[in-house]
């Protein structure tokens, strides 16, 4: 009962532009994160964002060499696409090919402690989308 | 698999990213042929890099420090505090609170009730200091009282703590103030590096530091935020932490192996930092 009261809380101060739409992507993330949670996986970040039709949005990371990281990404509705791609400091790709679909994961070990950038990516349509970052 | 399908079933997940109707079969190829180019995504429009989710978490932290042979828990590196009366802008608030976060993080699972309590009151305070809004209040109450109640587990909490951190802070706006959340994240990180290299120092494990502490670009960004300080901050406090993150930005950039020396400089320049908070 008080696990569930906090996460709501907790819930309740993520902000919105399209609540139904972000909420959808948010129980997403939470339903994908909590089964990840279940092989070993905690979570280091998770965010929901707003793109615009093939739009991109980069987060930078410090991620270290000895440690597997996953991303999971969540589109909200069947038609939607959504990308992920890992890149080094260098701009060089870490996942040979870009994740692409409406649940995407992408999963790595980083050969070298140090900044990489995380890109999200929208296909034809607005999304408002969400992806976590894992690591065990 | 046929060559043609394969050509086919590229070119229908190039037009699947593009806008082709999703009910459409895609084929995927058991392994990448040579001769065949990986499909590319549209050059999409970018935004500025968001610097949000920039810093490990201190579990992810210390579950690098063991990776790397360093068997110590951060947790009993942590020195106990209190609150400084006297810092009370609102940047030495953030980064308290950054600290205080990953110390509670650090600790959730094996710290008395009371420390956890005060953890809990103290962010809740300084949150309120730094007009986090009504949602964090309510959501900080809630697990003190959940706290106070035993009515949640420790394995709970920590999950409820690292959402705090990774999820929730990060997403307030704090009336506008765009440099609260990363200076909360650059207390969780000076802490994680002050017990990184505290227990680098204790093992003499160096191969650790060069591993876990270069990390130049993210001293690099808190100085930035550091450096452009609004008026009312402290200017003596900020003078040290400006110096302190250019003393680990110079360390973390440096292509030759660290040394103990370095270790013993990034101690004394986060500790610097800690003890203004």
């Amino acid at each position: 009962m008080a696990r569930q009261a906090l996460a709501l809380a907790a819930l309740a101060v993520t902000p919105s532009a399209s609540a139904d739409v972000d909420e959808e992507a948010s129980a997403c993330l939470q339903a994908k994160t909590a089964e990840a949670a279940g092989d070993g996986w905690q979570l280091r970040a998770k965010r929901t964002l707003h793109l615009e039709a093939a739009a991109s949005q980069s987060f930078q990371v410090s991620l270290y060499a000895s440690t597997r990281y996953r991303i999971v990404g969540c589109a909200p509705t069947d038609r939607a696409q959504l990308g992920i791609s890992v890149k080094n400091a260098d701009g060089a790709p870490v996942n040979t090919a870009p994740a692409i679909g409406r649940e995407p994961t992408v999963t790595f070990s980083p050969t070298q402690t140090g900044l990489y950038s995380i890109d999200i990516t929208a296909g034809s349509s607005p999304i408002q989308a969400g992806f976590a970052l894992m690591f065990k | 698999m046929n060559k043609r399908l394969w050509s086919l079933s590229l070119a229908c997940n190039v037009i699947a990213w593009t806008g082709c109707a999703p009910e459409q079969p895609v084929v995927t190829p058991e392994a990448t042929p040579a001769e065949v180019a990986v499909p590319k995504l549209a050059e999409p429009e970018t935004a500025a890099p968001d610097t949000t989710v920039l810093v490990p978490s201190p579990i992810e932290t210390q579950a690098a420090l063991a990776a790397t042979g360093v068997d110590v828990n951060l947790a009993d590196l942590i020195d106990p505090r209190s609150p400084s009366e006297t810092a009370r802008d609102a940047d030495r608030v953030a980064i308290r609170t950054g600290v205080v976060l990953a110390d509670m993080i650090l600790t959730v699972k094996t710290s008395e009730k009371d420390t956890l309590l005060a953890q809990v009151q103290a962010i809740q305070a300084d949150m309120a200091e730094l007009k986090g809004g009504s949602d964090i209040d309510a959501t900080l109450k809630g697990m003190n009282e959940a706290i106070t109640a035993d009515a949640v587990t420790r394995d709970e909490l920590l999950k409820e703590f690292d959402e705090l951190s990774s999820a929730v802070i990060p997403e307030l706006t704090f009336n506008g103030r765009e440099r609260i959340v990363p200076l909360i994240q650059a207390g969780g990180w000076l802490e994680g590096i002050h017990l990184v290299a505290r227990a680098i120092k204790a093992t003499g494990n160096l191969d650790a530091a060069n591993n876990l502490l270069k990390a130049p670009s993210v001293a690099e960004h808190f100085l930035s935020y550091v450096k452009s300080a609004p008026e009312g901050v402290d200017a003596q406090a900020q003078k040290t932490t400006v110096a302190s993150l250019s003393a680990l930005h110079a360390i973390a950039s440096k292509e030759a192996p660290l040394t103990e020396d370095d270790v013993d400089t990034i101690i004394a320049a986060t500790g610097a930092v800690l003890s203004l908070l």
